[in-house]
């Protein structure tokens, strides 16, 4: 039961950390929260699902990666670049552009929930008396690549620096000859193609519709909460701690409850926190 | 002067308009001025005073079952309407206490997150609410639609007033521009912010509430998935729309996201609803930052 | 009976002493100078004067009491007003509605202050108050311009009107000259001046120290959160202390040239 638990966990915690990541890294570096980043994960999982005859799993994986490539730099430029300031106006964009994506899929590929079929889902691993599909096995194992993959840049490439001297000053950044601009559309693209990788990952777990994008998000956004604005390590803890407590609420709790969990952690922690658990540098002067 | 004319010709014509239009256009500017007040609740909330709130569909809907919940066990249905206002306006208060207290991104995400907790509680209530398998036959028939589009009309006219009356001339405006503006200010002048704002969330959400009580009195019909997230970001895309700081614009917003995508239901063209409305806030956003609020404003000068 | 009076007053910013051990009263129409280097502390200072910072030790009375416990806006109500190093102004809005906001402090004192947030601005009590205060500071010309098409030294000139709009007991103004002409430094020194004959005691922290002398009946320097000297200008002027203070900075100013040239 424990390992059951410890499992589903990880596979949760794994495809938020992806998402929550994402839009960790592009807030940070644009100051604006994507809301089409949960219809990112949606349009990847969709792309992956109609690649998988064609290049296989791992092939279909690539493409949606390619594919949300695109759309990153799309929605920077029609979403998120014009809005540079007027943040409001940002964030409602994002959002028109998420209900566009919806309409899109729902044309392409219609309103009926779709099974992703992968041959990985059929066959099970046996960990003494802990049974985990392949399908799952490679979830937790390829996020947790990815997102090592993504915290060694950040940390330790030029485009990691790059990305960190954006997200604490614009100006300064600027001024030392970064391209703000590039450095943003490589943010959202990579945020895109880390949402692609959760659709494609995750989307055999479960049934893949249109509008699965909206609580993929609202976990992120827990994640985030917890983990701290901008802070690439904190989301993944803060992931990994929604994730758990997820799963160990589907058990004990009830299914039905579990994004209500997510969310009143999240209201809980802005009561007692009101700057987030991991406090953004203050810079009000008086 | 002349503009007040204006407004009152605008208005008057609106008034004229159920005599010559068929009921399925009566119906839409009914609703779309259903909806327009909880666009005002924002109008109130983000365009006057500053605060982010992407859950005022969790107002709406506590309004709307209050009303629904309570008509149907046999209360009058005014007096159950006026339950869901106040009961909307103390849930508003709640999340006012801790969120007085954020700032930004964190306001947006807190708010967002407690909408979503309204939405789930109303969800799985089901002894109450009957959950997903919706709340039908309201019993507040009997009034035919041209009474309720005067008075929709009616009220929606009155609020409007309100908020312009408080935005242009009222010292009450100028006392919530400056908690939206400067708070370090705003309390060296003697200004209590944090009551402020509690008020703020208090009177934005019994309008959201109000708009929910004549959704569920109208409509008659209810299920929870009219008060989610998705519908909170509607309200907020129309009041951007619209012009955040501008309620005229947010009524205008109204009708337009309303009317058109529910005239190309009419049309058939159903699968694209979500697009155009997508795009309609995209283009306005790039075209016409200040919404359409905006454009009045450039028109009166 | 003194207006305000600090009592042994410090304030730690985690290991930092910004404050340590200060002491000092105004009186009603007095003017106070603050003075001392940059960071010094006098910002950090009037901040815990207003409330916005809490101290760590000492007291703070306003008129017969202590205000330790009270809120920033409380505080306000009471009677004291300030204006900012960086003005703090409503860009949008115009000069006539920005003062008339500082009547806020008066609306909410008292009950029948709260029916005036229903009235219009321009309600006759309202006006009343607001056109004195422009007449006073010399803002009649500019009443309905937005603050925003105002040249900057204007803008400290609304600061103080809205100040002083209530009518406070206490106005602490945070360096007020920076960025003003000849001739508007003159018009403030009257105002001050004006402020003073009115009964209101002032604390004037300025860098201008020839403006210092000429409008302070007495001077409180501090350097690097320390008290250095109280009394008259002229009595600063020739203590020891003070001058090592300003001739410290000079030299931290001017010390790279000199090691240059050496």
């Amino acid at each position: 039961m424990f390992g059951q638990i410890l499992v589903n966990g990880l596979v949760l915690s794994g495809s938020y950390a992806l998402v929550a990541v994402g839009l960790t890294l592009t807030f940070g570096v644009m100051r604006m929260v994507n809301f089409a980043e949960g219809q990112s994960v949606m349009i990847g999982a969709f792309v992956a699902y109609t690649a998988v005859p064609y290049l296989g799993y791992v092939g279909a994986i690539a493409a949606a990666m390619a594919v949300n490539a695109v759309l990153g730099v799309i929605l920077e430029r029609t979403a998120f670049r014009p809005f540079r300031g007027v943040e409001l106006n940002g964030l409602i964009a994002s959002m028109g552009m998420s209900i566009v994506l919806v309409n899109v899929a729902e044309l392409v590929w219609g309103t009926t929930p779709r099974p992703f079929e992968t041959v990985y889902n059929e066959t099970s691993i046996n960990f003494g008396t802990v049974g985990i599909s392949v399908q799952r096995l490679i979830c937790v194992v390829a996020s947790a690549a990815i997102l090592l993959g993504l915290w060694w840049l950040v940390q330790y490439t030029s485009l990691g620096r790059k990305f960190r001297a954006v997200s604490e000053d614009h100006e300064t950044a600027a001024a030392m000859g970064i391209d703000v601009n590039q450095v943003s559309r490589l943010a959202l693209v990579i945020g895109s193609m880390m949402a692609a990788s959760a659709g494609a990952l995750t989307g055999p777990v479960n049934m893949i519709t249109p509008d699965m994008g909206r609580t993929e998000m609202l976990n992120a956004f827990a994640a985030i909460i917890l983990g701290g604005f901008g802070n690439v390590n904190g989301t993944i803890l803060g992931a990994l701690l929604i994730g758990m407590i997820q799963s160990i609420g589907a058990v004990y709790i009830s299914n039905a409850y579990s994004t209500s969990i997510s969310f009143a952690l999240l209201v809980l922690t802005l009561v007692f926190f009101p700057r987030g658990l991991v406090p953004e540098r203050v810079d009000e002067n008086v | 002067m002349s503009r007040k004319v204006l407004l009152i010709a605008v208005f008057a014509v609106l008034a004229a308009l159920p005599l010559s239009f068929g009921t399925f256009w009566i119906n839409m500017m009914i609703t779309a001025m259903i909806f327009s007040l909880a666009v005002f609740s924002i109008n109130f909330l983000t365009g006057l005073t500053g605060l982010l709130s992407f859950g005022q569909a969790g107002f709406v809907g506590i309004g709307a079952y209050t009303l629904g919940v309570l008509a149907k066990q046999g209360h009058p249905p005014l007096l159950a309407g006026f339950y869901g206002v106040l009961l909307a306006m103390l849930s508003g208060f709640l999340l006012g206490l801790p969120a007085a207290r954020l700032k930004g991104h964190y306001l947006a995400i807190g708010t967002l997150g407690f909408g979503i907790l309204i939405y789930q509680l109303l969800t799985n209530s089901v002894d109450i609410t009957r959950g997903p398998m919706g709340l039908i036959g309201i019993p507040t028939g009997g009034i035919d639609k041209q009474t309720w589009y005067i008075v929709m009309l009616g009220v929606c006219l009155i609020v409007l007033a309100a908020l312009v009356y408080i935005d242009r001339y009222s010292s009450l405006g100028v006392i919530l521009k400056m908690v939206r503006h400067d708070e370090i200010a705003a309390q060296a002048n003697g200004i209590n912010v944090f009551a402020v704002k509690l008020i703020a969330f208090t009177v934005s959400a019994g309008f959201a509430g109000l708009s929910g009580a004549l959704f569920a009195a109208y409509v008659r019909f209810l299920t929870p998935d009219l008060f989610n997230e998705q519908e909170s970001f509607r309200y907020m895309m129309m009041a951007v729309v619209g012009g955040i700081g501008s309620p005229l614009g947010g009524f205008a917003a109204s009708l337009l996201l309303t009317m058109i995508p529910e005239g190309l239901r009419a049309l058939g063209e159903d699968n694209y609803r979500l697009l155009v409305y997508g795009t309609m806030v995209l283009f306005v956003l790039w075209f016409l930052p200040a919404g359409i609020g905006g454009l009045i404003e450039r028109q009166r000068r | 009976m003194s207006a305000l009076e600090l009592s042994g007053v410090s304030k730690r910013f985690g290991g930092l002493k910004a404050l340590n051990d200060i002491s000092l009263s105004v009186s009603p129409g007095e003017v106070l100078g603050l003075i001392g280097p940059n960071g010094a502390g006098k910002s950090t200072l009037v901040s815990c004067i207003t409330g916005v910072l809490r101290i760590d030790d000492g007291t703070i009375r306003f008129g017969k009491r202590d205000i330790q416990g009270l809120p920033p806006h409380q505080r306000a109500r009471r009677g004291i007003a300030r204006t900012f190093q960086k003005v703090r102004l409503a860009d949008q809005l115009t000069v006539y509605e920005n003062v008339a906001a500082g009547l806020a402090s008066r609306w909410f004192s008292h009950a029948n202050g709260w029916p005036l947030l229903f009235r219009p601005l321009s309600a006759a009590s309202i006006a009343a108050a607001v056109n004195r205060t422009l007449e006073q500071v010399g803002l009649v010309d500019v009443a309905a311009t937005t603050v925003r098409s105002l040249p900057f030294g204007r803008r400290h000139f609304v600061e103080i009107a809205r100040a002083i709009v209530a009518g406070p007991s206490l106005l602490l103004l945070d360096e007020p000259a920076t960025g003003l002409t000849e001739s508007e430094r003159e018009h403030l020194a009257v105002l001050v001046k004006d402020i003073a004959a009115g009964g209101c005691a002032q604390i004037l922290i300025e860098h201008d120290l020839e403006l210092v002398g000429r409008l302070c009946h007495r001077v409180t320097v501090i350097n690097q959160g320390h008290h250095v000297f109280t009394g008259t200008p002229a009595a600063a002027q020739a203590e020891p202390e003070v001058v090592r203070a300003y001739l410290g900075m000079n030299q931290l100013i001017s010390g790279g040239a000199d090691d240059a040239r050496g």
